[in-house]
């Protein structure tokens, strides 16, 4: 396990198409994950992240960089001189701002997260999908699905009509 | 609108390049245990695996907003499926856990028109915009009631006693149903609670029943399960001769203060309260588990019990209630000599030891403090707020005022700063010495189905 400076122990992290990243534990430790395989001793080689390339690992990397307890990169004194309410705001507008991308990449970073097992981001990419699939019409979901609606009248009626307030 | 709907599109295609990809998320296991393998669900399974690639799909699809869930089980039967399964239930009850929401109240309106139907509506406590969630026709005007001021699993048991009927309703699927008629004798006590069964994932309401037949003292105890024709008796045999003279003094006091037994780790709690059988227990709550459907006790008191000589009948000293998955017993201290003013809660650390700890000290001072040492009852309720911006109790007020007319009052208190605010005021009309409550909290959102059937059937 490499160390770069005293206290702060290092991990690499490898992307199936051969980038390498070095992180700090603490960052890495965000996804469970990687701190099972961390505190299962399997972590002293680098560790292969399977099916998340170098360009999503990367973002997601960026993503652990921002949200590690605020002791990490920019100093033990950070917490102290920023009030948390204040700290918890701007990491709201990182956030808004990191989630601007396109739909493929979100999607990548959902299963990423997923793998990762980095409860925040999901949360962040799942609910920025949810936002823009929640008012859609059933119409519009089933087209892109490409699935045809299995009802019978009466029976999607009868659906319609037990929870008639969820259509208004 | 389009762009919204190309999401899932996109979705499925990015997942089906990408195939399958293991998961350590708790959803991962759990899509295995929605589609169980038998092969009565071989075309269910098929169609869901085209639907859900893998865990990604199902972790968005627990986000969706109940009202897009109830809406988008007309997409498909698969997905009606899987939104009816318990284990989205279970799991979207987990995920809303988490996430921040302001606290809402539910409040019983009934018509001043004199119609007879009752109105159940949200509102929030800052006072913006109601909601009508639905309208029991069947009730008349003022007889309806809520019995558990805070939800289990997102459900509320409400009790219309001119009819009389239980109901139990969903306020987040705006779903209610009124359960099978029951009886008491005229001369018997009753009390009911609403809990749930971890084994069955479903509710059960229970009714302890206590009265005189000759010259004795009779207990009985009856279940309601969904999909039920009636009431049935406990499946564990009813009140135990050792706990007998506990679940009469349980349910006397119940039925008299009207406060229903309490849930938690799987165990509905009654308070055993002084009462003309035993100024004082040695054992100060009676239970019954959800799943045996058998009675027990908690025999050790808080450090407190013993030393104090409780000769108040009918008044209340200590009531239980629930924060964060605890059962705790609050210590009304406000009219004691010299007054004290305060409210302490105690929490259950430990059944079988009985261990106990003093979890907070409310004291009442300030415009509202004390309001609350003057009014007849004090009842602390439970916690509301996300985990991120910190817990509030809630305390509900009753005060009466003059010819049956009664003040109901909610009030939140912060631990972190002591602030004590009221976020809610009724002043009811009543010919009872003790009215039903007419508000709950409604902070859990939950798909549990209060319908026997499941919803695709």
């Amino acid at each position: 396990m490499a160390t770069r400076e005293a206290g702060k122990k290092m991990i690499m992290l490898k992307s199936p198409d051969g980038m390498e990243f070095e992180v700090e534990e603490a960052v890495a430790m965000e996804s469970q994950t990687i701190r099972k395989m961390i505190e299962d001793d399997c972590a002293d080689t680098a560790i292969l992240i399977p099916n998340i390339n170098s360009k999503i690992l990367s973002r997601v990397i960026e993503y652990c960089n921002k949200h590690v307890p605020t002791t990490g990169a920019t100093g033990a004194a950070a917490s102290d001189t920023v009030a948390p309410a204040a700290l918890a705001e701007d990491l709201k507008i990182w956030d808004a701002e990191f989630i601007k991308v396109n739909r493929a990449t979100r999607f990548n970073l959902i299963q990423a997260a997923s793998y990762l097992n980095i409860k925040g981001l999901l949360d962040l990419t799942s609910q920025t999908t949810i936002d823009t699939i929640s008012d859609n019409s059933l119409e519009e979901i089933r087209s892109f699905l490409s699935t045809k609606n299995d009802y019978l009248p009466e029976e999607e009626q009868t659906i319609r009509r037990e929870n008639q307030w969820a259509f208004q | 609108m389009l762009i919204g709907a190309a999401e899932i599109g996109g979705m499925m295609d990015s997942s089906k390049r990408k195939g399958v990809m293991p998961s350590c998320g708790d959803a991962a296991k759990i899509t295995a245990e929605v589609f169980p393998s038998n092969k009565r669900k071989k075309a269910v399974v098929s169609l869901c695996t085209l639907l859900l690639p893998d865990a990604m799909m199902l972790e968005v699809l627990l986000r969706l907003p109940i009202k897009s869930i109830l809406r988008f089980r007309a997409v498909c039967r698969s997905w009606a499926a899987l939104f009816s399964s318990k284990d989205f239930c279970s799991l979207r009850m987990a995920i809303s856990k988490e996430l921040p929401q302001a606290p809402k109240l539910l409040m019983l309106v009934s018509p001043t028109t004199g119609l007879n139907s009752t109105a159940m509506y949200s509102c929030s406590p800052s006072g913006s915009r109601d909601d009508l969630l639905f309208t029991v026709d069947t009730a008349r005007r003022n007889s309806m009631g809520i019995v558990t001021p805070s939800p289990c699993h997102g459900l509320t048991l409400l009790y219309d006693d001119a009819a009389p009927a239980y109901y139990v309703c969903n306020a987040a699927t705006r779903a209610i149903t009124r359960l099978p008629p029951h009886c008491t004798p005229p001369t018997y006590r009753s009390t009911a609670g609403l809990g749930f069964d971890a084994r069955t994932r479903e509710y059960k309401v229970v009714r302890l029943i206590t009265g005189r037949c000759g010259d004795k003292e009779r207990n009985k105890c009856e279940v309601y399960t969904p999909g039920a024709a009636c009431w049935r008796p406990a499946a564990g045999g009813g009140v135990p001769f050792r706990l007998y003279r506990y679940a009469i003094s349980a349910a006397i006091h119940a039925a008299t203060q009207k406060v229903p037994p309490v849930f938690a780790n799987g165990l509905l709690h009654w308070f055993i309260g002084p009462s003309l059988i035993a100024a004082r227990t040695r054992a100060p709550i009676l239970t019954f588990s959800l799943t045996d459907e058998t009675f027990g006790c908690v025999r050790s008191p808080p450090p407190f019990w013993t030393s104090e000589v409780h000769l108040h009948y009918g008044s209340e000293k200590e009531h239980l209630v629930v924060m964060d998955d605890h059962l705790c017993m609050v210590r009304d201290l406000r009219n004691t000599i010299p007054r004290d003013g305060t409210l302490e809660i105690w929490k259950l650390l430990d059944y079988s030891p009985g261990e106990w700890s003093l979890y907070h000290r409310i004291h009442l001072f300030g415009h509202v403090g004390i309001y609350l040492l003057d009014v007849m009852a004090v009842r602390v309720v439970g916690l509301i707020g996300g985990c991120r911006s910190g817990k509030k109790i809630v305390i509900a007020s009753s005060k009466d005022k003059f010819a049956g007319q009664f003040e109901q009052k909610l009030h939140t208190y912060d631990p972190r700063c002591q602030a004590l605010e009221t976020i809610l005021s009724i002043t009811e009309t009543h010919t009872h010495t003790r009215p039903a409550s007419t508000f709950s909290l409604f902070d859990e959102e939950s798909l549990v189905q209060v319908h026997s059937k499941p919803m695709d059937s």
